[in-house]
């Protein structure tokens, strides 16, 4: 079922349009954040099944990754997570703070501000879903973990779960950082969020 | 007399970035802030705020809930939802609680314009 599903180049073909929409918001907010033009490649995007999952860590390239993770409900239930690796998240960090930030002095601000760039992310990724799909979601607090690569791999072990990864370069200045954004997604939710694109289609 | 503001959002990072930008546009403008919201609920019908900022996504109670029973509970002054939570069936919910505006985050410096005018502010 949804495996021939995600073959479809149409439904590849929606993803792909949310995501790009959903991105160059998060772009635009980004740089509203930290006051620079923040260039954006195209999004690709990658269906991941549970079998799968040790492709995020060959597509992320890299063990210490920095997440934000926000569960959404409703019409459609899933979990959303932004995904930068660490050294990537402390140039981000440093960027909307307007100061050095270290490894060692990852502290409180540093972690808001990157708690808030993840939640305005995922806002603009699912929120634009929403409103191209006519939904109505409702999200839990983001929540942030500085080596969350286990509890992504352990999201995404979950038996049945397909996740949808959306991968963009985001340039700032002569900075770029690798940004993975995931929704991940149970089977009989993501067969639902299916019929939803279809409905519109 | 200053403009006072309360500033109702659970992470200080927003929290800092509003008053910035309300602060370049009204340098003597007041601030209460809560980053805890049931504080918030219960502290700003006697603070005599010239305006309340709300984000949404917060722990118990949201921000939705507290727009709703500050308005229940007859509180009159301007209140604006400043949320990430950007769709259009949030932000019409938000004006059907009674909210005065809706600012998407990040803040833009015309969205506080924007406000600062509806409050009588002359930029």
């Amino acid at each position: 079922m949804t495996d021939t599903s995600l073959m479809d180049p149409v439904i590849k073909d929606a993803f792909l349009e949310i995501a790009n929409i959903g991105i160059g918001k998060s772009a635009a907010s980004m740089s509203q954040l930290a006051g620079k033009h923040v260039a954006i490649t195209i999004p690709s995007i990658d269906f991941v099944r549970t079998g799968e999952r040790d492709s995020f860590q060959l597509m992320t390239g890299t063990s210490s990754t920095v997440i934000v993770e926000q569960r959404f409900h409703g019409e459609v239930v899933g979990t959303a997570i932004l995904c930068l690796a660490t050294s990537g998240a402390l140039k981000l960090a440093s960027m909307l703070l307007g100061e050095e930030v270290h490894q060692d002095a990852f502290g409180e601000m540093e972690q808001g501000a990157l708690l808030e760039l993840g939640n305005i992310m995922i806002g603009g990724l699912v929120g634009n879903m929403s409103n191209v799909l006519h939904l109505h979601i409702g999200y839990d607090i983001p929540e942030m973990q500085l080596n969350g690569t286990g509890k992504v791999l352990t999201l995404m072990q979950k038996e049945g779960a397909c996740t949808v990864v959306v991968n963009s370069n985001l340039a700032i200045e002569s900075t770029d950082v690798s940004s993975f954004l995931l929704l991940v997604f149970g089977e009989n939710e993501f067969e639902a969020l299916l019929d939803k694109i279809r409905s519109v289609m | 007399m200053p403009l006072k503001f309360a500033i109702v959002d659970d992470s200080l990072f927003s929290r800092v970035q509003l008053r910035q930008k309300i602060q370049e546009w009204v340098p003597d403008a007041t601030f209460v802030e809560f980053g805890v919201s049931a504080q918030a609920l219960e502290q700003i019908p006697g603070l005599e705020a010239d305006a309340v900022t709300l984000d949404l996504v917060m722990p118990d109670p949201d921000g939705a809930s507290v727009l709703e029973a500050l308005r229940v509970r007859g509180y009159e002054r301007p209140i604006f939802i400043v949320s990430a939570d950007i769709q259009d069936s949030t932000k019409e919910r938000c004006r059907s609680l009674g909210c005065t505006g809706f600012i998407e985050k990040p803040v833009r410096v015309e969205c506080v314009q924007a406000m600062l005018k509806s409050l009588g502010v002359e930029l």
